[in-house]
């Protein structure tokens, strides 16, 4: 694992090691002890400029977009790059899991209601007060078309200060679970199935008024 | 009416599902973390509602500070994925008695009756070894801890084991 982020490090300049540290406070009636410990997981990988964080690590690879967003080809194909390093490195003996994450930040002018931006925002029984603070709402769904299970997830902080507007998160998680090689092309035919989902639950989840805004 | 059905090949899942968040690196992606965390907390609070999740908890934590059968403590990576499955079940579920295996694994065990159980080991990397018995049938397999559920191969084979 050293060896890929070390290949990749021309490219990610910012390579930090990630360990799982685990603490533990024992308390009986006479006497309080503390033990930790750490286990090293893998590599964090991040290119600042570009928005780019990869995560190599013994339960998994990772590759995040952050902004500025490039095209979905662009985006593909550093993944697939990206992948071929990690893969030759580790030699996964069986992938178990894909998934394809999408957050978006819908913003809440003063005037907008949830109403105006999302499509199902929680419902609240007609008697029970109607400003809403915060709210947390998850729902995990499965499509037949794509043999794959999507979490929508929507969310809005209790925010307010000067210069900050109130928005909701839309977080749309698209993942499968299943066998596959780590060469296995069906992997990237998926990832085109996964897009698609996502695009159809997002398009969905927003009003008109929110769709015209986000544009 | 939206149908409620369990989908074909994805995991199983409790109220504390997932226990670990995809990760995410935006603040976007931090704040339903956090939020996603919070709610389950909530649920962890409850003692009603998982009181033996809790208690199970707890005796993970102690099996694993003793020394196991190898004369060394259980893997914190072992203990870790360990607990991500147990905050996955369901919360009917019948808890596992919970121990230490030869190899050092956490092992997990369910007794449904004579010749009725399934015991499976959870290891350092998450894979999880498994093998049941139902009457004259017996098998074995393999499986992940995986981030959202538990794995059909096991949740199918506890329930099946469970209703019998």
């Amino acid at each position: 694992m050293k060896s890929a982020a070390e290949a990749l490090r021309g490219d990610y300049p910012e390579v930090q090691e990630i360990s799982k540290i685990e603490g533990q406070l024992l308390i009986d009636a006479r006497s309080v002890a503390t033990t930790h410990s750490s286990t090293p997981l893998g590599w964090q990988l991040k290119n600042a400029t570009a928005g780019r964080v990869v995560r190599l690590a013994q339960d998994g690879f990772t590759f995040s977009q952050l902004r500025p967003y490039p095209s979905w080809d662009v985006f593909l194909a550093e993944a697939r790059r990206l992948w071929a390093s990690y893969a030759s490195a580790v030699a996964p003996r069986e992938i178990s899991r894909l998934g394809l994450r999408y957050i978006n930040r819908i913003d809440l002018p003063a005037s907008a209601s949830l109403e105006d931006r999302l499509e199902a925002p929680p419902p609240i029984p007609p008697q029970v007060p109607r400003t809403v603070q915060r709210f947390l709402t998850q729902v995990v769904v499965y499509d037949e078309g794509s043999s794959a299970s999507a979490t929508i997830t929507q969310a809005m902080e209790q925010t307010q200060g000067p210069g900050v507007t109130p928005a909701v998160l839309l977080d749309i998680d698209v993942f499968r679970h299943g066998t596959w090689d780590s060469t296995d092309p069906r992997i990237w035919e998926a990832f085109g199935k996964f897009r698609a989902l996502k695009n159809r639950i997002f398009f969905a989840s927003l009003t008109e008024a929110a769709v015209k805004e986000y544009e | 009416m939206i149908p409620v059905a369990p989908p074909p090949a994805s995991p199983t899942a409790g109220l504390t599902a997932p226990a670990d968040f995809v990760p995410g690196f935006s603040p976007e992606a931090h704040t339903i973390s956090g939020m996603v965390h919070g709610a389950i907390e909530q649920w962890l609070e409850s003692v009603d509602v998982r009181g033996p999740l809790l208690e199970a908890l707890g005796a993970l934590n102690d099996v694993c500070q003793e020394e196991g059968p190898t004369g060394r403590p259980v893997d914190p990576a072992a203990w870790s994925a360990a607990r991500r499955f147990l905050m996955q079940m369901p919360s009917s579920w019948p808890m596992p008695d919970i121990s230490v295996d030869a190899d050092n694994e956490v092992a997990l065990d369910w007794d449904f009756g004579w010749r009725r159980g399934m015991a499976l080991s959870i290891g350092p990397t998450g894979r999880i070894h498994y093998a049941w018995t139902s009457g004259s049938d017996e098998a074995h397999g393999a499986a992940w801890v995986e981030h959202d559920g538990i794995s059909p191969a096991v949740a199918g084979t506890l329930a099946r084991l469970s209703e019998a």
